[in-house]
């Protein structure tokens, strides 16, 4: 049998699986994409061969995502984040130190050997791990442009060995029992908490401890992960932070005494223990640190409530009976026993609750359009195609408590009259679709929905890395098959959705609210936060601050309270300068305007906007111009291409903003870049063009000084590249580690004399200033003639 | 039956209908480049934005359904800045002329290029009827008749000047009495035109092999002047740089309405390039607006391959799947979709 033909059997069998109606297209490219690495030629044709599906739209649609494989790649794939706490932190010459170290030629991304592709991926949602890469399976955390050869060594080895299962255990069955739980939210598996998880499983194996092992959500500190928490019956839960593999075995120890004497002294000298080793250190990647005995930090959890992420720490997210023990469905049984749809939605309103995804659309009058359609057919859409690079609040949500959002979606198609749900979930959030696909499964085979009287069908959808899609009539379009290009509006979703039928589109965090909406009822809801923005918000606490991670503070809440008292103030002693909230859409709120709420319009008053929910915060080694064209380059990099001002538009000003970060600006080009970003924003189709022009308009509003400063040449933070320069002090003694370390050979090797850069060679990467055991590189501003 | 104004005038249309129809009853001018009767709207233009009550983002009229009570801005000074921004950004992009350096350097802007093509097909009858309908007598040439077009022919950058002042009198000794018609000219000369500017010498390399133009001729006796076959050998050696869609492109139009020049926003266009493979068509995709009215048409003509919109955002182009030849794509819609094309994107050989 040919290989084609085999292909084409392959096919065969996706289609079979996947329909032939139009809406088949994207599982079955993700399918073919699964099974072969990429999307083959004879694979799509076959698709046209056997479907409804016409030729022109499954190539425009698998060419619209950057998901979707057209050649084949490397056998690894290196993901270099390109987040916004990502970037700050150095991505860009992340990216640089892989290419020169694979010895890549511009727009070539797969090593001669077809060993690695490298690629630039949006958001790897690992913000407080940040600058990320992701190699295969593997996230690789603080790297830095010196160290990339040790973690493709590192990951070249890991490749190599496969993790042992973890040995079964046996339990007993009687009396309150200790439980050992380990956070396996994304940014935890990234920090190393799958191999933890493992070796907690070994350790009580080996110490013959009753106790069960239980993976838990997201804890929310992911500045501290790998998480594992010991929870005895009559005992202060403890929990041990940065835990490595190598300390598993002390924690445990700590807490389940070893049967003999030497058992007991092994037990005993474990609790004395201050500092524990971990087995392996190498460098360039930051191995999780050595104190584990850090106590819960109370300042980081106090100033939060959380209701979207109620008991996200503490469940098992597949457990189903401890979900309904916590309460679990209690509020979607009340809305169908005790409340008409009319009612609920009633409910809703008067709870005040406003659309978590950006635009802050009060939900009951949503929901309110929905029900008053007269149609036989209704549909729940979940938005989950979280594209803001720097926010993953609805990532944490699906992985931890997807039985909250599933729970959500049930309330909304009762109000509604929906007796349809689909949850769009990006799939580069490949744990979140697993646990929510098995959540679904799970909810079928109890019949839960069916025992409370409520037909709901529930089917995932997954995205392929356009961050467009998550514009409601974008999406929409994308689940009927076709390209994610949004449409006008009205009409509006509500009224012609999928399919023509009207369609409720909510967002992660929103359906995640309900319950607790339900269960507390809508003033206790009404009562947090402010008159115009009620309840708590969701922030992905990110950037330069001492703690970051995933927060949920009530609305109100002011910026310098976040920052200060549950960020724990600045890292590394520098000044506080803006933060940068909303994303991409979103502007950046000088240190000046911190007292500001968090509130969806007092936001939008000093130019921001609450946007989905990030929350960076920069200091005084920030330029606000890099960090403008940072977010600029992501809008025009994601729009759709429709409209004119949005698809030339955006590309303009970026091209005018590097113009000025290059110091070859004038004030024209100043005074025009504002001009266009005006047009832009009243012409352009949907919110992503109209909102691009934000982080443009709040820095030239808030931060005019540092653009005219580039308009001089100047990069008063020392940060684009093109207006700086490196510089050896008298501080040198002489080492020649710089000189070593130099990628482009920009220091002459000159032993114990001070060394010198040469400027025209040098590529700016910072490995020196880095590697310099004793600061004596400085960044000074570029000599201009 | 909603009632609606626009710009302070009242009018009542059908339901269902569009703000620019609306404009249309009451004979306001809305530009439109997007925008066909016939074909689903693609909104992507934005050069028919209107304000409507008072809201601050415009709205393209051609796809907004007209409300009872609505108030439209369609000419103030806010959304005319707007038509014109859409406008002078899709014109920062576009690689070609509206009209050809020889005719516009022409004294009496005779359109050489088209006159070219028909002395390329060998028809001297209709060339001759067509330069005398341009005002040229063909009893006498001036001595210095085509010399200014001649110095202006791209071409002379590549190798030589194509011969224009040769051929053209040839054709001028070649008036017959079969009373051949004038035709396939540009209707009229027009003074707006859009520049691109020089060409690189790897576009007029390209502009050569895609129209698979002829090299220098020598003629056998330079005294003598050109032979017929010699004239048209050297009339093909055109490399058609003027746009044939340039009497009825909806762009220029809109230009000239709008007053635009290129210019405000200084970036490297990108390359002219054209694709002849077609028998009925050629495409330039240098003059894509990206408006998807050919994808509808291809389409709807049940073209297997078709023509797609590949990639995203800025980098979006039309293309044949797979990037195959556009004459496997458009085997039966060719002329239809150069018909709907409101630019010379894709625009018909020859005029029928």
């Amino acid at each position: 049998m040919s290989v084609e033909l085999e292909d084409k059997e392959v096919v065969d069998r996706l289609v079979a699986t996947c329909g032939t109606s139009p809406e088949a297209l994207m599982p079955l490219l993700h399918a073919i994409q699964e099974h072969f690495g990429y999307l083959p030629r004879e694979a799509l044709e076959q698709i046209v061969a056997t479907t409804e599906i016409t030729l022109p739209t499954v190539v425009s649609v698998a060419s619209f995502f950057d998901g979707f494989e057209t050649e084949p790649a490397g056998q690894h794939r290196i993901c270099v984040c390109h987040g916004t706490a990502c970037h700050v932190k150095g991505a860009e010459l992340i990216t640089d130190a892989f290419a020169r170290h694979l010895e890549l030629a511009p727009g070539q991304h797969t090593d001669a050997d077809g060993i690695f592709t490298l690629s630039k991926v949006a958001c790897l949602g690992c913000c407080t791990l940040a600058p990320a890469v992701r190699i295969g399976e593997t996230t690789y955390g603080h790297v830095t442009a010196d160290g990339v050869d040790a973690v493709l060594a590192d990951y070249l080895a890991r490749a190599g060995r496969e993790e042992s299962e973890a040995p079964a255990r046996v339990l007993g069955d009687d009396g309150e029992i200790t439980e050992v739980r380990v956070g396996l939210g994304s940014c935890c598996v990234a920090g190393g908490s799958g191999e933890v998880h493992a070796e907690v499983e070994r350790a009580l194996h080996r110490a013959k401890a009753r106790a069960t092992v239980k993976r838990v959500g997201c804890v929310g500190m992911c500045h501290q992960t790998p998480l594992v928490e010991v929870v005895e019956p009559s005992a202060e839960p403890k929990l041990y932070a940065k835990v490595a593999r190598g300390d598993v075995s002390a924690i445990i120890d700590r807490h389940f005494p070893r049967p003999g004497l030497f058992g007991r002294i092994r037990s005993f000298l474990a609790r004395r223990i201050d500092a524990l080793l971990t087995d392996e250190a190498w460098p360039g990647v930051e191995r999780h640190a050595l104190d584990v005995r850090e106590p819960r930090v109370a300042d980081f959890l106090g100033r939060q409530q959380r209701l979207a992420t109620e008991f996200s720490s503490e469940l098992d997210p597949l457990d189903l009976d401890e979900y309904l023990k916590r309460g679990g469905f209690v509020a979607l049984r009340r809305c169908i026993d005790e409340l008409s749809p009319e009612e609920t939605i009633g409910t809703i309103e008067q709870s005040g609750l406003r659309g978590r995804g950006g635009a802050g659309f009060p939900t009951g009058r949503k929901w309110r359009i929905v029900h008053d359609q007269r149609s036989e057919r209704k549909v729940v859409v979940c938005n989950g195609d979280e594209g803001d690079p720097g926010a993953f609040m609805d990532r944490m949500i699906l992985e931890s408590t997807p039985y909250r959002v599933l729970e959500g979606m049930a309330i909304a198609a009762h109000a509604t009259g929906a007796r349809e749900g689909i949850l769009y979930i990006r799939a580069e959030y490949t744990l979140a679709v697993e646990r929510v696909g098995e959540s679904i499964e799970r909810l079928e085979e109890r019949g839960l929905f069916a025992t409370l009287g409520i037909e709901l069908d529930i089917v995932i959808a997954r995205g392929a890395g356009a961050f467009i899609c998550g514009e409601e009539t974008a999406l929409i379009k994308n689940l009927e098959g076709k390209r994610g290009t949004p449409r006008l509006r009205p009409p509006f979703p509500a009224v012609e959705g999928y399919q023509g039928v009207p369609t409720l589109v909510n967002n992660v965090e929103t359906l995640a609210l309900l319950p607790w909406i339900v269960r507390h009822g809508p003033e206790a809801f009404a009562a947090l936060g402010t008159e115009s923005s009620s309840g708590t918000k969701v922030f992905a606490l990110a950037g330069r601050i001492a703690r970051g991670g995933l927060i949920e503070v009530p609305m109100g809440i002011t910026i310098r309270e976040v920052v200060e008292e549950i960020g724990g103030g600045m890292q590394d002693g520098r000044a506080f300068k803006a933060v940068q909230i909303g994303g991409p859409s979103g502007g950046c709120v000088p240190a000046s305007l911190s007292y500001t709420p968090v509130d969806f319009d007092a936001l939008v008053g000093v130019g921001a906007m609450m946007g989905s929910g990030g929350f960076v915060v920069l200091d005084e080694s920030d330029c606000m111009v890099d960090v403008t064209r940072y977010f600029l380059q992501f809008t025009q990099s994601q729009s759709c291409g429709r409209c004119t001002p949005c698809r030339v538009g955006t590309l303009r000003m970026l091209e005018l903003v590097d113009r000025i970060r290059e110091g070859r600006g004038r004030l024209e080009d100043l005074e025009r870049l504002e001009e266009l970003s005006r047009q832009v924003s009243t012409t352009s189709l949907c919110g992503l063009g109209k909102t691009a022009p934000n982080p443009v308009l709040s820095t030239t509003l808030h931060f005019r000084e540092e653009w005219l400063a580039h308009l001089e040449g100047r990069c008063p933070a020392g940060r684009c590249k093109e207006l700086i320069e490196y510089s050896v002090t008298d501080k040198c003694i002489g080492c020649t580690v710089c000189a070593q370390r130099c990628p482009v050979d920009a220091i002459p090797f000159t032993p114990y004399e001070p060394h010198r850069i040469e400027t025209e060679l040098c590529t700016r990467c910072d490995v020196c200033k880095v590697a310099c055991p004793v600061n004596a590189i400085e960044v000074v501003q570029a000599c201009r003639d | 039956m909603p009632r609606l104004t626009i710009d302070d005038r009242a009018v009542e249309v059908q339901d269902g209908a569009t703000v620019l129809d609306a404009a249309d009853a009451l004979g306001i001018d809305i530009p439109t480049l997007c925008f066909h009767p016939e074909l689903e709207p693609s909104t992507s233009c934005m050069l028919c934005v209107v304000r409507i009550d008072g809201a601050r983002s415009l709205v393209p009229s051609c796809a907004t359904v007209a409300v009872e009570g609505m108030s439209v801005e369609s000419e103030s000074e806010a959304v005319l800045k707007a038509r014109r921004t859409a406008l002078e950004l899709l014109l920062s992009e576009h690689a070609g002329d509206c009209v050809a350096p020889c005719q516009r350097a022409d004294q009496r802007h005779v359109d050489i290029p088209s006159l070219l093509r028909l002395v390329g097909d060998g028809d001297f009858e209709a060339a001759a009827a067509s330069l005398e309908a341009s005002g040229v007598n063909l009893e006498e040439l001036e001595e210095d008749e085509f010399l200014r077009a001649e110095k202006a022919c791209r071409r002379g950058r590549f190798d030589q000047t194509v011969a224009i002042r040769e051929v053209m009198r040839l054709v001028a000794r070649s008036r017959g009495d079969t009373g051949a018609e004038a035709s396939d000219l540009h209707p009229s000369y027009r003074e707006y035109t859009v520049k691109s500017g020089a060409l690189s010498e790897e576009e007029l390399r390209g502009l050569v092999e895609a129209a698979a133009a002829e090299g220098v001729v020598d003629p056998a006796d330079p005294s003598a002047g050109l032979t017929p076959e010699e004239a048209v050998r050297e009339a093909r050696r055109c490399v058609h740089c003027d746009c044939r869609q340039a009497h009825a492109c909806e762009l220029r139009n809109a230009g000239e309405v709008l007053g635009i020049q290129r210019g405000r926003f200084k970036v490297k266009r990108p390359p002219m390039l054209q694709d002849h493979s077609h028998p009925d068509i050629i495409h330039e995709p240098g003059k894509c607006i990206l408006c998807g009215l050919c994808l509808q048409v291809a389409e709807r003509a049940g073209e297997r391959l078709g023509i797609a919109f590949v990639g995203r955002g800025h980098e979006m182009r039309v293309r044949v799947p797979f990037d195959e030849a556009i004459t496997e794509a458009l085997k039966v819609s060719g002329k239809a979709c150069a018909d709907v094309c409101p630019t010379g994107a894709l625009v018909r050989k020859r005029r029928e």
